[in-house]
């Protein structure tokens, strides 16, 4: 008769003797590391709807292919872009979230300028590959800033694109925002939740690296962080799509850490000196 | 590592087998177990630092088995990354009894197996398996007590009373 004593004891016998562990502190911490940043970047796909709603100067740019060939969605007029003067954009209103029909002038001079610089830039960085919008955020278009996308500082803009060549097909991330918060305030290059690899840019910037290799499953997104002046640059690139649990599309990100501070160190996204 | 990475590295150390045997017992496969397990310290990790320490141990053990309720969603990606099997175990005096307490298990609906788990190989009580699994104490009273009824008869045992499951402590 197997009374209580029994099955417990039955119960533990049967677990007793398994296979040596293969999982790590080590390996969860790393896969730990990697998974929150995966979820920081996929967290921009739930602002896609409010980016979707928001009128923005960008949706009224029709699809055309770039002077190298490259296909690009909605790019701002060439005259738009010429005529930007190098100066800050305007403060923000009071609305911090644009409303429907309209957007606050600060943010539509972020996104223009933004969208001018990626669609001049970006090709140029990554000759060979052709340029779609993110399907993660329905309504955008390829390498054209909108309103909001990562959850960071004031007047957000973010510009995302799919960029395939024959490796496959990858995923960019520009988001450009006033910074609410200096790099001091949390370190994370040195401090006791250091992740980071941290740099400092051609024109003296604080750039904070995050790459942590590629996942078991072969996907492996690369962030860098900038700080220059008041303005907070992410640029980042994956090879899967921005989804939760999207598999690889090509076997690495299509730009390398150092092509992706070439982005975004740029003179023309210090929006905010 | 550096700080609350420390913290997490020792939890991990101290939990990390004793997780594994609840997922194996619960899914009855050690290649599960660990995916199961990892994803758990992966979720934990995520939430660390805002889960106090007193409660950690109640977090992961509640998303192991919030992980194997679901896994059967989970499961094509799990074919696609799983790693090779590993070698059989070798035959011994235990192996046929531990093969047909797993073939008792795997009988069970998947709450009556976490239910007899709990309360029987992790020794919860009543009231903290009512809670993690949010149901009320008197159906893991219930649940358990057919689960281990349907074990011993799978299992051969004649006695099938119900009585001698332990209640509420």
């Amino acid at each position: 008769m197997m009374n209580d004593t029994d099955m417990t004891q039955a119960l533990r016998a049967h677990v007793a003797d398994g296979p040596p562990m293969r999982i790590t502190s080590d390996g969860v911490i790393a896969a730990g590391r990697r998974s929150r940043h995966r979820r920081w970047l996929a967290s921009a796909g739930g602002a896609a709807g409010l980016a979707a709603v928001v009128v923005v100067t960008a949706m009224a740019f029709t699809a055309r292919t770039g002077p190298s060939g490259h296909t690009v969605g909605g790019p701002p007029p060439l005259t738009t872009c010429a005529s930007l003067q190098p100066s800050p954009v305007p403060a923000p209103t009071q609305s911090a979230v644009p409303a429907r029909a309209t957007m606050d002038p600060g943010a539509e001079s972020a996104a223009t300028r933004v969208s001018c610089y990626l669609l001049s830039a970006v090709p140029a960085l990554m000759p060979g590959f052709t340029f779609t919008p993110n399907p993660a955020r329905r309504g955008t278009s390829a390498l054209v800033a909108v309103p909001g996308g990562m959850g960071g500082g004031d007047l957000e803009v973010t510009a995302t694109s799919l960029a395939t060549d024959a490796s496959g097909t990858g995923l960019l991330i520009v988001s450009v925002s006033r910074a609410t918060e200096s790099p001091a305030d949390e370190d994370h290059c040195t401090g006791p939740h250091a992740k980071a690899q941290c740099r400092t840019g051609p024109n003296g910037e604080r750039i904070e690296i995050y790459d942590f290799g590629a996942e078991p499953d072969g996907t492996h997104n690369i962030t860098v962080y900038v700080y220059s002046g008041q303005t907070f640059i992410l640029a980042g690139a994956s090879n899967a799509g921005e989804t939760q649990n999207a598999p690889r599309t090509r076997p690495s990100p299509p730009l390398s850490v150092d092509e992706l501070i070439t982005l975004a160190t740029a003179p023309e996204l210090k929006l905010y000196p | 590592m550096l700080g609350w990475e420390a913290d997490f590295a020792e939890f991990f150390a101290a939990r990390a087998s004793s997780l594994r045997r609840l997922a194996y017992a619960l899914c009855g496969d050690w290649h599960t177990a660990e995916d199961i397990v990892q994803g758990a310290f992966v979720r934990l990790y995520r939430q660390w630092r805002r889960v106090r320490p007193e409660t950690a141990d109640a977090y992961i053990r509640r998303s192991v088995v919030n992980a194997y309720m679901s896994h059967r969603r989970d499961r094509r990606r799990e074919w696609v990354s799983s790693a090779p099997p590993d070698r059989p175990a070798p035959p011994g005096p235990d192996a046929a009894a531990r093969l047909d307490l797993d073939r008792a298990l795997a009988t069970l609906p998947k709450q009556q197996r976490v239910m007899v788990v709990l309360r029987h190989l992790e020794d919860l009580p009543v009231s903290e398996v009512a809670l993690l699994l949010g149901v009320a104490e008197g159906t893991v009273k219930s649940q358990t007590a057919r689960g281990v009824q349907a074990l011993r008869a799978a299992l051969g045992d004649p006695v099938t009373r119900t009585d001698e499951v332990r209640g509420s402590r």
